[in-house]
């Protein structure tokens, strides 16, 4: 047993560098011929290679690696043109103004290009920089990137952003690609319709993967080398546990509060009748009656009333009945009256 | 050795040495394809060897040519003393006529010499346009060979004709340049003898040896015979300098100077000649010096690629510019002039704000170069490294943007050879302005007569032009067109100047910027929108000077019009009652998407914009087919019917040229991945050649990529509690007639129903989570997840659409029945 902490440790540490370096995680994307990977390859390889501007959608559910593959693109792109390329990222979480976004934008130039920066500079200035900077990264055969991040948020209001971007596309001088990243998939239904006329509707869906891509992933991951001699399902006996043990924590607590029902009324009447031993005062039980609605576990039924005091709002339950059966099966130390009062409204 | 059945296009220039002969000029002068501007291959020449005709008077046609014949070698520069020169002003034998500098772009007003009066000029610096000095005849923008102190060696002789390297000899007709050495052959003294210029890329036997990798004896040349050197070979051996003059002046003493622009041959930069670079390659530096003008040996022609290609006559002393070279950064750049070309759309509000610059402007000071260049500015620059100079500021502007450059010139950019693919996506790109643009000539003629009639008939009064149309008609692109057209009839003289300000609406800042704008195109000067917005009125009303342009007849074009109402709608009230002014010399064109603007606006201001109206309707689908075909002239990499099939698509679905093009464009793509992942599975030679064309199939991936939503994709590849949520709501939606569905009742079915099919059962909150995930994409719309039970659910999408997805799903048999 000993001799078995360390290869365990070992294994972990394994384990760990394996998940946490991306560029692990995604490799087998790379290697088979017809994926996304090498669709967007193409596309943004042959812009940096024929200097023609392009720009691209990426869609698809959280999740599906749309980030991750680009990133691998861009990463392989860097090797391959390690001079021509200088990327900007934005993300419409953050730079959905528009001022705030060219502001980025002429950082992110300046940065690149070790130019000084001022945060002074008016927008109008800021814009003129960047288009400026565009015909000179141009003429010099630079590709400029630009990422945007939740592209359907900059998709708000006058789009002026998106539309100086894409206008900036069609002159001869300027050479860029703006990548969209978005989970909406109506994401180009969004843009203005001027805005629209000028993107070039490239678009590239990333769908879920299926559950053999995943379990091959997961091999790949967690599938540890024939000559670390280490018992393979180690590491999933492990996991399992961990995750069950993580889940009986979230059910007790859940029954805890539900222990301390809402209304005070029905309460009393629940004591009066079944005369159970444990009884609790009133501001106890309001206490509890806050701790739910913290939990958010139950809500108050309408936004209007604010001033009315909160014992007289009324609350509705937000968790279904099933749902509390269950947590209350689960729970031993659960009174029994409890149940049976359950059972009995189901049954009614 | 017939290199001319090589695919790549054959450039064949007959290049007569000393002189123009016709007769060998006509033999091989075949222009060919010179569609792909991005790689020059090198070219090819023929030298004649013919005695000279007889000197031909200098027309400004054939300046160039009649240039070399008018200083003949023993009048050489380099033969008179140097300190001589200054000293005995009689030795300049025709006397330098002195032309005032006037940077007059008509010849129709001629710049007229001032002769002979340059003795009694007063001490002070006087600057030139052109000056004949000692023979030569020199103007600003010329580019000369310079001599090197140094290097004076062998500067005496100037050999006009290169000898043989076979023979040595220079008489014995015809002559061939080899494309590796830039070494001069007579045809016969090749083995085996050529019997006339062949076509394409030629070496010399000696140069093929080498690159063979034979050792191979280059003939020696006769004992007693020194290897006379052309400036040329001289040049590219370092020996000699080239350079732009910038501007020409003459001391206080007397003596002539010039400022110049150094040319930098590759081996002297820092990244080394790289193996892309041609023979004839020279870069342009920044580094700008005084010379004095004797040390300037005679001209040589230093040009742009496409003038590279075209040049059929100018001797032996041509060479090829197509990169700016930064001295202090080490780093290149393409040349912005390149791209510069008349019919860029790039910043032509700019052009003949410049032009028109010029043309008031007779003074003497040299302040036509971009500030860029100016090597003062510089100079600074570099000393204080733009401490608090940002460079997003406006004022720092200068500072930063000289550094950004590339350290080589990637390899890519000049020696790819296009495929027909790829040149069919170049010319489909938006940005590629095509040289004519069909289908829209009534509405430019109809543009062009307005314009013309403001400025040549001053009918400004009151004028106005809206325009309106779908995006992509072609609204801005016709008006920039006609601008251009003008501006060239007014670069040939035969229209008045006129200045013409290109605002967009979108790219404004706030829509009162505009006033800003205009302001500082008039005159110059950044003021606040609103004392730009009182000079101008006042300007417009009572006349009040605000610039030198501001008086002649000015062409406002402002695009997307819509974006610039405000609540009051006070700035288009505002910008358009200008030309109602007295005193006002503008007419506006207005560029908008809606056909009703005018009627949307307040009465006092539709009366002033809605009478003169042009629509630019949808494209048809023989339009944009013609717009297509003629882009795609003389490159066979579409099928004809797959253009119809994509034109007749757009046309039904928007009329939008640009959304036409970049369907052809994305079919080009994927017909050029499809080649390439070939080429990549098998070997080059056997990747099939037929299927290098865009066909049907191609464009309908393309339309269906752009047209169609993709979540019926997406449906199909949810997960599977995704998939039985869907079908869940359908049913339930279908059950209740609502639109929308609870949270609540919609897990219940989902339990029922997974119960029923011995599903495993979800987790509740899981089933919530998907929810949300959906929701996420808008495949479902919902509330908020905090509201967990009672969120409200609703299909984004027709149910129609999900029954379709989900009716055959491998992983859930059994949820059809529920469809």
């Amino acid at each position: 047993m000993a001799a078995a902490a360390p290869v365990a440790d070992q294994a972990q540490a394994v384990l760990r560098g394996r998940l946490c370096y991306p560029a692990i995680v995604h490799s087998p994307l790379r290697s088979s011929p017809d994926t996304n990977y090498s669709k967007l390859k193409y596309l943004v390889a042959s812009s940096v290679s024929e200097a023609c501007n392009n720009s691209v959608l990426l869609l698809g559910p959280r999740g599906c690696r749309k980030g991750a593959v680009l990133d691998m693109v861009l990463e392989d792109l860097k090797k391959e043109h390690p001079d021509a390329i200088s990327m900007i990222r934005l993300n419409g979480m953050l730079h959905s103004d528009d001022n705030c976004a060219t502001k980025e934008i002429a950082r992110q130039l300046c940065l690149e290009h070790q130019l000084s920066f001022s945060k002074m500079a008016s927008s109008d200035d800021n814009t003129d920089f960047m288009i400026d900077m565009l015909r000179e990264c141009g003429l010099a055969h630079k590709t400029v990137f630009f990422v945007l991040e939740e592209y359907d948020l900059f998709a708000q209001g006058k789009q002026r952003l998106l539309y100086s971007l894409l206008d900036e596309m069609q002159t001869l001088t300027s050479q860029a690609v703006v990548i969209g990243i978005s989970c909406r998939l109506d994401a180009d239904q969004l843009l203005e319709k001027r805005v629209r006329s000028r993107f070039s509707h490239r678009k590239l869906l990333f769908v879920p993967s299926s559950l053999d891509d995943i379990q091959r992933l997961m091999e790949h991951l967690l599938m540890l080398d024939k000559d670390s001699n280490l018992p393979k399902n180690y590491v999933t006996e492990y996991n399992s546990r961990l995750t069950v043990s993580f889940l009986s924590i979230l059910e007790d607590k859940e029954q805890n509060s539900y222990n301390f029902n809402s209304i005070m009324k029905e309460y009393r009447s629940i004591q009066d009748a079944y005369k159970t031993s444990d009884k609790y005062a009133t501001t106890v039980c309001f206490r509890a009656f806050e701790h739910l609605l913290d939990r958010e576990l139950i809500t108050f039924a309408d936004s209007k009333g604010r001033n009315v005091a909160l014992e007289y709002r009324p609350v509705k339950l937000l968790i279904s009945s099933r749902e509390l059966a269950e947590s209350l099966d689960l729970n031993t130390t659960c009174p029994v009256v409890l149940q049976k009062l359950l059972d009995r409204e189901r049954y009614m | 050795m017939d290199l001319s059945a090589t695919p790549t296009p054959t450039r064949s220039k007959s290049k007569p040495k000393s002189s123009p002969s016709k007769t060998i000029a006509a033999s091989a002068a075949p222009q060919m394809d010179f569609s792909t501007p991005s790689k020059p291959t090198p070219r090819r020449k023929s030298k004649s060897m013919a005695s000279p005709p007889p000197m031909s008077p200098a027309t400004p046609s054939t300046v160039r040519r009649s240039r070399r014949l008018l200083e003949t070698p023993t009048k050489d520069l380099s033969e008179t003393p140097a300190k001589d020169l200054s000293a005995t002003p009689v030795k300049p034998k025709p006397t330098p006529t002195l032309k005032r500098k006037r940077a007059a772009p008509s010849p129709k007003t001629p710049s007229q010499a001032e002769p002979k009066r340059q003795r009694r000029l007063p001490k002070q610096r006087s600057y030139y346009r052109k000056v004949v000095y000692d023979g030569g005849e020199f103007a600003a923008g010329d580019d000369v060979y310079v001599k090197r102190r140094e290097g004076a060696e062998s500067d005496a002789e100037d050999p006009e004709q290169e000898d043989c390297r076979v023979c040595f000899r220079t008489s014995g007709g015809v002559m061939v340049e080899c494309d590796g050495c830039l070494g001069g052959f007579h045809l016969r003294c090749v083995r085996p003898p050529l019997r006339r210029v062949p076509e394409g890329d030629w070496a010399c036997p000696y140069c093929e040896a080498e690159r063979a990798g034979r050792a191979i004896d280059r003939p020696k040349p006769p004992a007693g015979k020194r290897i006379r050197r052309t400036a040329k070979e001289k040049l590219l051996s370092s020996d000699l300098w080239a350079a732009r003059i910038e501007s020409l002046r003459r001391e206080p003493d007397g003596a002539f100077w010039a400022k110049v622009r150094w040319y930098i041959i590759p081996e002297e930069t820092a990244a080394g000649r790289q193996p892309h670079n041609l023979r004839r390659e020279l870069y342009r530096t920044n580094d700008i010096g005084d010379i004095e003008m004797e040390t300037i040996l005679r001209h040589c022609f230093v040009m742009s690629p496409k003038e590279f290609r075209d040049a059929t006559n100018e001797g032996d002393d041509v060479f090829y510019c197509e990169y700016e070279y930064d001295v202090h950064w080490h780093n290149f750049k393409r040349l912005a002039d390149i791209d510069d070309e008349p019919e860029t759309k790039e910043d032509p509000s700019d052009e003949p704000y410049n032009a028109d610059n010029d043309y008031v402007s007779d003074t003497d000071e040299d302040s036509e170069y971009d500030e860029e260049d100016e090597p003062a500015t510089r100079c600074v620059a570099r000393k204080n490294p733009s401490q608090g100079l940002a460079a997003n500021s406006r004022t720092g502007r200068i500072y930063g943007l000289q550094k950004i450059g590339i350290r080589k010139i990637p390899e890519h950019v000049r020696c790819h050879q296009k495929t027909a693919l790829e040149k069919a996506k170049a010319t489909l790109l938006l940005a590629t302005l095509p040289k004519s643009l069909p289908c829209r000539d009534k509405e430019m003629e109809e543009i062009s007569t307005f314009v013309k009639d403001a400025i040549c008939n001053d009918q400004c009064l009151g004028r106005c032009l809206y325009i309106h149309g779908v995006p992509g008609t072609g609204k801005t692109m016709s008006v920039l067109a006609v601008m251009r057209r003008l501006r060239s009839e007014f670069d040939s003289g035969a229209l008045r100047p006129y200045c013409f300000i290109e605002i967009n609406g979108l790219k404004l800042a706030s829509p009162e910027n505009i006033y800003k704008v205009i302001y500082e195109q008039l005159s110059g000067h950044r003021v606040g929108w609103k004392k730009a917005l009182h000079y101008l009125t006042e300007h417009f009303s009572d006349g009040t000077k605000i610039g030198k342009k501001a008086n002649q007849p000015i062409v406002l074009l402002i695009d997307e019009l819509d974006l610039l109402l405000t609540r009051n709608q006070s700035v288009l009230y505002n910008i358009l009652d200008w030309p109602t002014k007295p005193n006002s010399n503008l007419v506006i064109i207005g560029i908008a998407n809606t056909m009703d603007l005018p009627e949307k606006l307040f009465p006092r201001i539709s009366s002033r914009m809605g009478i003169q109206r042009l629509c630019f309707g949808p494209y048809n689908y023989r339009q944009l087919q013609e717009i297509i075909t003629s882009r795609l002239k003389g490159i066979d990499a579409f099928e004809d019917q797959a253009i119809e099939f994509a034109s007749r698509k757009v046309a039904a679905m928007s009329g939008d040229a640009r959304r036409a093009l970049e369907i052809c464009r994305r079919a080009a793509e994927f017909a050029d991945y499809r080649v390439k992942q070939l080429q990549v599975g098998q070997t080059p030679s056997s990747a099939n050649r037929g299927n290098g064309v865009v066909c049907m199939g191609d464009i309908e991936d393309a339309i269906q990529e752009v047209f169609q939503a993709p979540h019926i994709q997406v449906m199909k590849n949810c997960p599977k509690f995704g998939k039985i949520i869907l079908a869940a709501m359908v049913h339930e939606l279908y059950r209740s007639g609502l639109g929308e569905v609870l949270f609540d009742k919609l897990s219940a079915t989902v339990f029922s129903w997974c119960h029923t099919n011995r599903e495993l059962l979800p987790g509740y909150d899981t089933l919530l989570k998907i929810c949300c995930k959906l929701g996420e994409s808008k495949i479902v719309l919902c509330e908020e997840g905090t509201k967990h039970k009672l969120q409200k659910l609703q299909l984004n999408y027709p149910s129609d659409d999900v029954t379709f997805a989900l009716k055959e799903s491998p992983d859930l048999p059994w949820l059809s029945k529920y469809l």
